[in-house]
């Protein structure tokens, strides 16, 4: 079965250098996310987040390349790019929905019951994002949607700790076929104040 | 989202999939798999002759003072210290030292 096709509008940050190739070659998967929700090409949406999510993009991009140790960043300047996301519903997982969170807890009490039920253990804990990898290549998912707390910069400087969604994430497997190059543009470009 | 073809997929994946199939998957991605449960068997190598020779190794600390470092003006000769007690003890240290 093949449901109607939705599309999203997705805001990503990243840093001048990167556009042109972006803009020429699509996005590329990020690899090795230890942490979130696995490999793919991240987006915030619209949703959650009380702020339009190019600014959560803008912050996001902004975070990263904050340096820990010399406490400056390493980038002067940023950028958000707006694409459209063409969204195949059979491999669909939106955890912003109960039956997505409902599928994913079946996902992964399922497998790792079966490694209990034999008798073993991990050695380290399941990490949501190995999880994730796993589900995409049984599942053929290409599309994560999730509500979840993000802590930019600015939330550390307020000494906020919360578990309530402020975005809304967007994680997109295989770009070429998912992500419409034509849409990839430019929204903003500037230095970080 | 088509919730029941995921839903139907992964019932099916679950159906045809073993744990060591599943452990696999996870061991290329890195992870290690340890037997969760010490089976005491009848079997079962009773540790009893290392413990002795680590007390001769440090002859300042007596084999009961080692065991119960924080009782040690208990005199383990009292009912209170049943056998029980002493097996679990040992079976602690064993577990330890399969976690290392």
């Amino acid at each position: 079965m093949y449901t109607a096709s939705p599309k999203y509008t997705g805001y990503h940050g990243t840093y001048p250098e990167y556009v042109d190739s972006i803009l020429t070659n699509n996005f590329r998967e990020s690899q090795n996310h230890d942490m979130w929700i696995g490999d793919g090409v991240y987006f915030f949406l619209e949703g959650a987040g009380a702020e339009h999510p190019r600014e959560h993009a803008k912050q996001f991009a902004i975070d990263q390349c904050f340096n820990k140790e010399t406490k400056t960043y390493d980038k002067k300047e940023i950028c958000v790019l707006e694409a459209i996301i063409k969204v195949n519903s059979n491999k669909f997982l939106d955890l912003t929905q109960e039956a997505g969170n409902q599928l994913f807890n079946r996902f992964r009490n399922g497998i790792l019951n079966k490694i209990e039920a034999d008798g073993f253990k991990p050695t380290t804990p399941y990490k949501d994002s190995d999880v994730f990898k796993i589900m995409r290549k049984v599942l053929g998912i290409e599309f994560v949607k999730v509500n979840t707390y993000l802590k930019f910069g600015v939330e550390r400087k307020k000494q906020t700790a919360s578990i309530i969604p402020n975005v809304t994430i967007f994680v997109v497997n295989n770009p070429n076929k998912n992500i419409l190059k034509p849409s990839i543009k430019t929204i903003y470009k500037g230095g970080i104040a | 989202m088509n919730y029941k073809l995921l839903n139907n997929k992964l019932d099916q994946f679950l159906k045809q999939s073993s744990a060591q199939d599943i452990m696999r998957e996870f061991e290329a991605l890195g992870y290690e798999f340890q037997k969760k449960h010490i089976k005491w068997g009848d079997t079962a190598v009773f540790p009893q002759d290392k413990l002795v020779l680590s007390c001769l190794d440090s002859p300042k600390k007596s084999f009961w003072e080692k065991l119960l470092p924080n009782k040690k003006s208990t005199n383990i000769e009292t009912p209170s210290y049943s056998g029980s007690f002493f097996c679990l003890k040992l079976q602690h240290e064993r577990s330890y030292k399969r976690s290392i």
